[in-house]
């Protein structure tokens, strides 16, 4: 079953910037094996920063939709930069 | 290094973001040696992108991405549609790629072309072709999983492209792709193709991504909240740069190699644009210069009786210029057309600058004499200039349509193409859409679209600073924000492929060489994919254009011939410096008025001047205040220094034409007339202040040489630089000026007829036909109702009455208009249904439109008849909108509508109310409010305070100097036509009401200037009550049900 989350979380990455690891509510996902990754722009038109979506499985199979965020494509009017991991989607 | 090899312009219409010459330059400046242009089934921006490449120092690569229909075509609504990449390699290959956009037009739609794919095997020699994006047949099947398909396409295409095939390979940072990949390059191991790494690049950077984004939503008619297919999820189909590209394909860098190699293999000059191409005259006995000759000097003879020494140096001269530019086959095809038109008795009138030609005027392309007139012909062609001439030709509406079909079959319709314009995005437009996908609700684009009229597309948010009433508290701060960038970013880019309403081009070798072919929505002519602009580097175009004046007169033909008309009939002038000359040709526009009776015109020569004073545009202004005070001895004529008399005394010193721009140059500073047409054509792009000084130094430099003072040099300079930009060609004002008098004189001397055939040949002029009605019944014309038995389809006239035509009745089909025409006359409205067979619609705007109160003189129980018989029909065999079959009941005893109630339901029917004017039924109420008419007007002293009430007429709000609005429209009465200006402060409070209320009261002050007068507003209010509101139309339409049986057959 599939749920949004879209929690802020943190994460280890590799040299290449890959997820290596992840905590989410105190526990550590580990043994993250990458099924596919691709870049998304985000609402624009609500500020919203443009983002890297990396979709990962864990050793017991749960797959997990991990956001990194980047600065926006389009400076918006009062900031909005947001960086950091977003996990946004957990299946499992 | 590598090469974009897919790429898309703005000309792949509400998709790609930039035009040409901005990809053309990001790519040089990235370091690319070479660039293609891949745009949707279309070339339409090739000649302006190898121009920029050459420009830039970069290779231009051509192509389109062409959309296939797949295998099973065995219902083409539901074939499927793939994208592939092509490229052409050598001129045959561009020529096939133009045969295959064409055949996907012919295929797959107008709006939706798609070529079959299995015609692609007969046009694939000298194209490259890439497999596609994810729409490619190729990456689509293995998308979905339908690998043995797929592989199936990429063998069937290899064997059509042979060694010119490629798996196109494309990393755009989306979801399944790099599983995509793995499986395109296996794929092209296996079956020994070639990979290929392209961009699908649609904007030059990733900050663009917001505009492609917006106008993707435009396209698919969706708004940014919600998700569609097509939109982009990111931002990388961008013009990336050669270490991005390389960065992305890391792991297939033989993909990126492949791109230069194939660049080069493609040669650079695919598009031959090293010289137009003529036509190919139908009519050539012996030599074409020869020939010309000969015919040319047959003319003069009819023209001027004897060939006087003047007129034989002035053709020698320009023959001689003919000749060295290689254009006689262009003056032969013209010669030709002309002739041909003539012989079918449809009235033509050169237009523009080919006036200034006397080979023009003996070959009969232009009836006005440029040597009588003192016309340059360096001002239509000169060897300095050395472009290609432009002839423009009017014929009546109805006729030019028929005279391009034989254009068509006289040169060959593989030789005949018509020319494209490309409508843009303007304030209105980019507003209403933009809006829209931004999700904005209709209501507050209504507003803001009303609010900001007349602001231009890159200026709304500065316009928006004037008006923060318009912005709808409720949305977001931030929606409006991106609103107004995006229309200032859209502002200019082409929205779609449209019809240039005159232009073709004939070629000698067929057209399809250079351009695909297009249909059309009218269907005389396909059209090709370059403008006006562009056309030219393929052959010159001909402007055939239609003007309905030239239909019109002849509507009075068999009473008083055009050609009989005498030059200098005093009437006439009276009837145009009166200011009244309502329905005149170019005449009769509220500033062309108030012109005429203030300069008191009394010759053609006033109306020509006239016609070059009263332009649209903001720069005019004071040049004509300048010329009247001159012309009435208000202001002394002077000269800048007295070689400027000869070309300027005969408008006052003023210049006001272009040929005096040319003919000023000459005599003050000795250039010759080309050198002098240069100036005046580089004076009016300038758009430097370096480049404006350069022109300046140069003219300087040869007035100085000249004997003029440095200010008197300094002071022409000016002068001509003041000018440029808004000068008229007197050539094109003298044949305008002809039609103009003799309109007038037909106006003056055959009113029912001059205004039967405005009426004929609408839409046309400044005033609804309405308005042309009233002009009529003020000089004693008799308006007669449509009539079932006495009128035809086109309005019909005698000398004192005007009977309205089947035409002017909303709701007829064309056919049913001739139906009736040829079954006339009806015993009654039953004879009509049953001869006739209209549907309920069509009955329903008959009677409305009184047609048949010659027979039924209650069009209220006609309506209810109608009815009944339409839900007997319905009964019967089903349709609701089912013709009337032979049931019709027996009339009602019902009262008919009021007398305001009918007109306003002729109005609605056909535009005109026949019996009276509409005000003229609330003129008790008028006078009870103390209201003037507009007769009341003509007599009263200037500077009083008037109260007036009318029809609302023509409101627009030309652009200003002060760029301030300004509201100029007219108030219409059962008298005639006040004009009433409103400032901007007026407009602003009251005035656009005049935009939306169909009558209106204002108060304000009369003005006198000449014989004319006019309102100047202070205040707006619509008027008190109303003929019949909608509501009470609606009420009075609303049939009782029947309570008896009505009879049958």
């Amino acid at each position: 079953m599939a749920r949004r989350v879209l929690t802020e979380v943190s994460v280890q990455c590799d040299p290449d910037g890959t997820p290596r690891q992840f905590v989410w509510n105190g526990r550590c996902y580990r043994g993250l094996q990458t099924i596919e990754t691709w870049r998304e722009s985000g609402r624009w038109w609500d500020g919203e920063p443009a983002r890297t979506v990396v979709r990962m499985r864990d050793r017991e199979g749960r797959v997990f939709e991990l956001h990194r965020l980047q600065a926006p494509l389009v400076p918006m009017e009062g900031g909005g930069r947001a960086q950091g991991w977003l996990l946004y989607r957990v299946e499992d | 290094m590598c090469v974009h090899l897919h790429v898309h312009s703005a000309f792949s219409f509400l998709d790609g973001c930039h035009y040409p010459e901005e990809l053309a330059e990001r790519a040089a400046e990235l370091g690319y040696p070479a660039l293609a242009l891949t745009d949707h089934d279309n070339v339409s921006g090739m000649i302006r992108f190898v121009r920029a490449c050459r420009s830039a120092g970069i290779r231009p690569v051509i192509g389109a991405e062409l959309t296939v229909m797949g295998k099973r075509e065995e219902a083409p609504g539901q074939a499927e549609r793939f994208h592939l990449t092509l490229l052409a390699a050598t001129r045959e290959g561009y020529a096939n790629i133009c045969r295959l956009i064409t055949l996907g037009y012919e295929h797959g739609g107008r709006r939706t072309p798609a070529v079959p794919r299995r015609l692609l095997p007969e046009h694939s020699g000298g194209i490259i072709a890439l497999s596609g994006c994810r729409r490619g047949e190729v990456p689509r099947r293995m998308l979905e999983g339908r690998f043995e398909e797929a592989r199936d396409a990429a063998r069937w295409h290899r064997e059509v492209f042979a060694d010119g095939y490629f798996i196109e390979m494309q990393r755009l940072h989306l979801p399944g792709e790099q599983r995509l990949l793995g499986m395109l390059a296996a794929l092209g191991r296996e079956l020994g193709i070639g990979l290929a790494a392209t961009g699908n690049v649609h904007h030059l950077r990733r900050a663009d991504l917001p505009t492609h984004d917006i106008l993707t939503c435009v396209r698919t008619l969706t708004t940014v909240d919600r998700p569609h297919p097509e939109r982009p999820l990111n931002a990388e189909r961008y013009l990336a740069g050669p270490e991005e590209m390389r960065r992305r394909f890391a792991a297939w860098p033989e993909a990126l190699e492949r791109t230069e190699a194939i660049a080069a293999h493609c040669d650079d000059d695919v598009l031959d644009l090293s010289r137009p191409r003529m036509p190919r005259p139908a009519v050539v006995e012996g030599d074409a210069g020869e020939f010309l000759r000969r015919l040319v000097f047959q003319g003069a003879r009819r023209r001027y009786g004897t060939v006087t020494e003047k007129v034989r140096s002035r053709l020698e001269h320009e023959l001689a210029i003919i000749a060295a530019l290689g254009c006689e086959a262009y003056f032969l095809t013209l010669w030709d057309i002309v002739r041909e038109a003539r012989s079918r008795g449809i009235r033509t009138s050169g237009r523009g600058s080919v006036v200034d030609s006397a080979v023009g005027h003996c070959l009969g392309i232009s009836d006005i004499d440029p040597i009588g007139a003192n016309l340059p012909f360096e001002r239509f062609m000169s060897l300095e200039r050395s472009q290609l001439p432009d002839i423009d030709v009017d014929f009546p509406r109805e006729e030019r349509d028929e005279l391009v079909r034989w254009v068509q079959e006289r040169y060959g319709r593989e030789h005949v193409a018509g020319v494209c314009t490309f409508p843009t995005f303007r304030a209105r437009s980019a507003l209403r859409e933009i809006g829209k996908a931004m999700g904005l609700p209709e209501e507050e684009i209504s507003l803001l679209a009303r609010r900001l009229r007349g602001a231009e597309a890159d200026r709304i948010e500065e316009a928006m600073r004037a008006q923060p009433q318009a912005v709808h508290q409720k949305t977001p701060a931030k929606r409006y924000t991106h609103l107004f960038r995006m229309c200032a970013r859209v502002a200019g880019l082409p929205r779609m492929i449209s019809t240039h309403l005159a232009g073709i081009v004939i070629t000698d070798i067929p057209v399809l060489s250079y351009t695909p072919l297009q249909p059309t929505a009218k269907g005389v002519v396909r059209v090709a994919h370059f403008d006006k602009d562009d056309i030219e580097a393929i052959g010159p175009k001909i402007d055939l254009l239609s003007l309905p004046i030239l239909g019109a007169v002849e509507q009075a033909r068999d009473v008083c011939p055009y050609e009989s008309i005498p030059d200098d009939d005093e009437a006439t002038f009276r009837t145009i410096r009166s200011g009244q000359a309502i329905g005149a040709f170019e005449l009769q526009s509220p500033a062309q008025r108030a012109l005429h009776t203030r300069v008191q015109t009394a010759s053609k020569k006033d109306i020509i001047d006239s016609i070059a004073l009263i332009r649209p545009g903001p720069g005019m202004g004071g040049m004509t205040e300048n010329y009247i005070r001159r012309r009435l001895g208000l202001e002394p004529v002077s000269y800048i220094h007295p070689s400027l008399e000869e070309p300027l005394r005969h408008t006052y010193g003023i210049i006001i034409f272009q040929e005096q721009v040319i003919e000023v140059a000459c005599a003050a500073a000795k250039f010759t007339p080309g050198e002098a047409d240069i100036l005046r054509k580089m004076i009016t792009h300038a758009r430097s202040r370096e480049s404006m000084e350069k022109l300046r130094a140069g003219f300087m430099e040869k007035a100085l040489a000249n004997g003029l003072s440095a200010d008197q040099a300094e002071k022409v300079f000016r002068c001509i630089a003041g000018f440029a930009g808004y000068g008229f060609a007197e050539g094109h004002a003298r044949a305008f000026g002809e039609i103009a008098y003799r309109s007038s004189y037909l106006l003056r001397h055959h009113p029912a007829h001059y205004f039967a055939g405005l009426l004929n040949n609408q839409p046309m002029g400044f005033y609804p036909p309405n308005t042309l009605a009233t002009q009529a019944r003020t000089r004693g014309v008799r308006i007669l109702p449509v009539d079932i038995n006495l009128s035809e389809v086109r309005t019909t006239s005698t000398d004192d009455s005007i009977r309205l035509g089947f035409h002017l009745v909303k709701g007829v089909s064309d056919n049913l208009k001739k139906v009736i025409q040829n079954c006339a006359p009806f015993a009654d409205i039953r004879d009509f249904c049953r001869r006739c067979r209209p549907s309920v619609r069509e009955l329903e705007s008959l009677i409305l439109a009184g047609a048949f109160d010659g027979l039924h003189p209650n069009r209220r129980a006609l309506l209810w008849q109608a009815e009944m018989a339409a839900r007997d029909a319905a009964r019967k065999d089903g349709s609701v909108q089912g013709r009337l079959m032979d049931f019709w009941p027996d009339p009602p005893d019902i009262p008919d509508f009021t007398e305001s109630q009918l007109l306003s339901l002729e109005f609605g029917a056909t535009g005109i109310t026949a019996a009276c004017h509409l005000v003229s039924l609330l003129r008790p109420r008028l006078d009870a409010l103390r209201l003037l008419t507009t007769g009341d007007l003509t007599w009263m002293p200037g500077g009083q305070k008037v109260r007036v009430g009318g029809l609302t007429v023509g409101p627009h709000t030309p652009p200003t100097r002060s760029g301030k609005r300004v509201l100029f429209f007219c108030l219409e009465d059962e008298f005639g036509l006040v004009d009433v200006t409103c400032f901007e402060e007026v407009f602003r409070a009251s005035g656009y009401l005049a935009f939306s209320e169909p009558l209106l009261m204002v108060e304000g002050t009369l003005q006198r200037r000449g014989l004319g007068h006019s309102i100047l507003a202070d205040r707006v209010r619509p008027l008190p009550g109303s003929l019949s509101s909608g509501r009470a139309v609606k009420e009075a339409l609303s049939l009782p049900e029947p309570h008896i049986n009505a009879s049958a057959r």
